[in-house]
């Protein structure tokens, strides 16, 4: 006979497991807008120039960040006062933080004229590796305290490779070690040891619950990864135009990672 | 069948009792007390269990513990432990040395030998376990205030089961013997260090030994 169902028709039963799924809708819609804004700059500013494109790329270019912090201040507030998830993820969100007050340095400087190369800016970017050194480093330190040879030997590698083919590259065609090819070297040996880093944490936690924050993390870390690494070859190359999908994979970046906080403070 | 606290001590190893003392501060102090909260909810959800209880059979805490960090696990359950105690085999040749890390246990073990009577109790079963009447009778303490005594020091898991005895009435008795076979206290520096050599039967009943040793 019909009946209407009742909530007591569905008794509450303990899951065997715990789960918390990544949802691909919200990777998708990230990607989506992300897409959207790109494919909308290169109809609207088809020359790469145009009276408002400096501040729309910058205030994009600052807003993400600003969400992936805000969610990373979200999460440090959560765990306010503890020693490893407290004190990780504020280093985490004044990292972030960083990156969007580099953005708006740079905005200020490049409306006062030509911006040097390495500008304060740039000390603004840089500042966000240590600050996520060390929220990787504490807790894989916490978690994982002994890691066996193989580990040892992906987290020296990988960077290594991604600092010595960049390394290689660039001082070919700056045709000497030039401050460029210091200032294009610290990005890319910052973002390959945080995403090494990212790798090595996700990989700790990825039979646990924990470890699907942490794939996403380690995924929007790589992102802007790449994103470093492409924008300083463009710099060699004399290639980067404000329309450049390099940006990007920094905003797709920065909105994973606000959804990988976001997928942790919903786990744990 | 859910067990009291009381009940628990009974059947955890004396060392696990005060092992369970550091598991809530430890993961408060580092992780948080929301985490702290959801690791409970999910051990009594899924087993019935506190936190306190769980540590009698660590390998359901460890459940929990790998459901939420995976291998993670291992790092919280070797701070549960060294919160407590640090290993001191390299320094005084012998594995089952330990230095007591956690303020509150040194104290609760000083106080205990600073107390004429529990010092009497825990040196009468030093070597081999007695009964409680027998242990009452070699320390010449009084019944009242000696059962008291015994009491508290089996909560603290100072004091451990450790075999049995059947009277003459058929009743069993429990034997207890102290959870370890010698102490020395140093004063270093305005800090008192207190090392402990822990019975053998401690550190085997152990169940968190067992499982962050198996590693």
């Amino acid at each position: 006979m019909f009946r209407w169902k009742k909530a007591q028709d569905n008794p509450d039963v303990v899951p065997e497991k715990l789960e918390s799924p990544i949802n691909y809708k919200i990777l998708s819609l990230i990607l989506g807008t992300v897409a959207s804004f790109q494919i909308y700059l290169y109809v609207a500013f088809p020359n790469a120039d145009g009276p408002n494109l400096d501040l729309i790329v910058t205030i994009v270019s600052v807003i993400t960040p600003v969400i992936a912090s805000i969610a990373a201040f979200y999460v440090t507030k959560r765990y306010w006062y503890s020693k490893v998830f407290g004190k990780s993820y504020f280093a985490l969100s004044l990292g972030i933080l960083m990156n969007a007050l580099g953005e708006v340095i740079y905005y200020i400087l490049e409306q006062q004229g030509d911006v040097p190369s390495p500008s304060i800016a740039d000390i603004a970017f840089l500042a966000f590796y240590p600050f996520a050194f060390y929220h990787l480093a504490k807790n894989i330190k916490f978690f994982k305290p002994k890691i066996n040879i193989i580990t040892k030997l992906f987290v020296i590698i990988l960077p290594a490779v991604i600092i010595g083919v960049y390394a290689i590259l660039e001082f070919a065609q700056t045709q000497g070690a030039t401050t460029e090819f210091y200032l294009g070297l610290a990005y890319a040996t910052g973002s390959a040891i945080i995403l090494s880093g990212a790798i090595l944490g996700a990989s700790i936690f990825r039979q646990g619950i924990l470890g699907v924050p942490w794939l996403i993390l380690a995924v929007g870390l790589t992102l802007t990864t790449i994103g470093d690494n492409w924008y300083s070859y463009q710099g060699i190359y004399d290639q980067y135009t404000l329309i450049s999908p390099v940006n990007s994979l920094w905003y797709a970046g920065y909105l994973v990672i606000a959804y990988a906080l976001y997928k942790h403070k919903a786990v744990i | 069948m859910i067990l009291t606290p009381r009940d628990n001590t009974l059947i955890m190893s004396g060392l696990d009792t005060l092992i369970a003392k550091s598991l809530d501060s430890t993961i408060k102090a580092n992780l948080g007390k929301k985490t702290l909260e959801k690791v409970e909810q999910r051990l009594f959800e899924k087993y019935g269990i506190s936190l306190t209880q769980a540590i009698g059979d660590f390998t359901k805490l460890d459940s929990v513990l790998r459901e939420f960090f995976g291998e993670g696990a291992i790092g919280l359950e070797r701070q549960f432990l060294e919160n407590v105690v640090t290993l001191e085999a390299a320094e005084l040749q012998n594995p089952n040395w330990v230095a007591i890390e956690d303020s509150s246990l040194a104290k609760l073990i000083l106080e205990s030998f600073g107390d004429e009577d529990k010092k009497n109790i825990l040196n009468v079963v030093l070597d081999e376990p007695r009964i409680i009447s027998e242990i009452l009778e070699v320390a010449q303490i009084p019944q009242t205030s000696g059962y008291r005594k015994i009491n508290s020091l089996i909560d603290n898991g100072l004091l451990i089961v450790q075999g049995h005895e059947i009277t003459h009435d058929g009743k069993r008795v429990n034997k207890y013997k102290s959870i370890f076979e010698n102490l020395t206290i140093n004063i270093e520096k305005n800090k008192v260090i207190v090392k402990v050599l822990l019975a053998k039967e401690s550190i085997e009943k152990s169940s968190i030994i067992q499982v962050v040793q198996c590693r």
